[in-house]
């Protein structure tokens, strides 16, 4: 039996403060077994600018055992799979602490994109590149952020060049994209409107 | 011939692999805490080496290779696991009462998260953290360690108590050496 009234004050807790923390969980439904967590990339790595959805089970231990959690958005990085979204962090497995909470391994999962551990990979390939050749995995890295984990499945610069292409100025076209919240369809309604 | 040169390339594949379980069983042999690990490593040891030694007849080679993984993931992670603390110990950890005290230097409990009120019974381990009774013995009763600090308490073990004593005297000995360097 799930401990449904811890669950709900780690929902309050961590959704009080999201706007600093960049950390906010929601429930699947009604039931406290199936939640999603919402972290965003840490300024001056790879994954910076983007937003990444966790799925999160709830083992009916729960605090006992740890919250199963998984991303749900493609990401390139040496301890997450870029297959499955599968995690490799000690907390997640047998560091496990029933004074953790979901915030606190959220945040984990936070300081982990920050600081790779490519000596314990989940993803071989990953780490490989991460270890023998960093450019290209930074490079990588930023594009599957750039393409997976921006809130439009469309890069900027594609959406840029489309609206030059419709005979619009560049920075004019930036500018406007930048105040609508990068929506392309409200931007050309604004740049039409003038 | 084509076939001939697949099949030798598998079987010397296949035997890399068998040499790598090899060491690994030698390891956890080494490592094994009690008489019934030591008796299912030695059996898999023993399996392993008559199927080194049978390898081209053997017809099932993927299944046998699947099944030493196996054993030895779950050997491997049944001696990495730390056992629960000890019984006795558990037993004995002492009962306090919540007092205006107690609320200055803890407010809620850790597990549960719900504000300790005064005249609540709480379980106090060897760090002074405090737990109500039902929320810290299913912990315990898997772990050895503090939800908060990790402080650990002693097991009914005695292999991982001899192995943790060792540790300490090697980390000792290891300061002692930096210390010696460093007059």
């Amino acid at each position: 039996m799930v401990d449904c009234a811890r669950i709900q004050k780690e929902l309050v807790d961590c959704n009080k403060d999201k706007g600093i923390s960049g950390i906010s969980v929601t429930l699947d439904g009604d039931e406290f077994t199936h939640l999603t967590g919402t972290i965003t990339g840490p300024v001056g790595t790879p994954y910076e600018g983007g937003i990444f959805q966790i799925d999160i089970q709830m083992p009916g231990e729960y605090p006992f055992e740890p919250p199963k959690m998984r991303f749900l958005t493609k990401v390139w990085h040496p301890n997450i799979s870029s297959q499955n979204g599968a995690i490799c962090l000690d907390i997640l497995k047998d560091q496990w602490s029933p004074a953790l909470t979901l915030k606190t391994a959220l945040l984990s999962l936070q300081a982990l994109l920050s600081a790779p551990e490519p000596g314990d990979p989940q993803d071989a390939v990953v780490a490989q590149q991460y270890l023998r050749d960093y450019p290209t995995f930074a490079g990588t890295a930023r594009y599957w952020t750039e393409t997976f984990a921006k809130r439009s499945s469309m890069g900027i610069e594609e959406k840029v060049q489309k609206l030059v292409e419709m005979g619009f100025p560049d920075v004019l076209v930036r500018k406007t994209l930048e105040i609508v919240g990068g929506d392309e369809n409200m931007a050309l309604e604004k740049l039409c409107t003038g | 011939m084509e076939d001939i040169d697949n099949r030798s390339i598998r079987i010397s594949e296949a035997r890399q692999s068998l040499l790598i379980a090899r060491e690994l069983l030698d390891t956890l042999l080494r490592l094994a805490p009690t008489g019934q690990d030591r008796s299912a490593t030695e059996r898999a040891s023993q399996l392993l080496d008559e199927f080194v030694r049978d390898i081209e007849g053997f017809p099932r080679l993927q299944e046998l290779n699947q099944a030493v993984e196996a054993l030895l993931q779950s050997l491997g992670s049944r001696l990495l696991r730390v056992p629960p603390a000890s019984k006795e110990v558990v037993a004995n950890l002492p009962t306090i009462i919540v007092t205006e005290e107690t609320l200055t230097r803890c407010t809620e409990c850790a597990v549960c998260s719900e504000n300790l009120v005064i005249n609540d019974k709480m379980q106090e381990l060897p760090c002074k953290h405090l737990f109500h009774p039902l929320c810290l013995m299913p912990w315990l009763d898997k772990h050895n360690s503090c939800p908060i600090c990790r402080h650990e308490l002693p097991t009914d073990n005695e292999a991982y108590e001899s192995w943790k004593k060792s540790e300490k005297e090697a980390e000792k000995a290891r300061r002692d050496a930096a210390m010696l360097r460093l007059n």
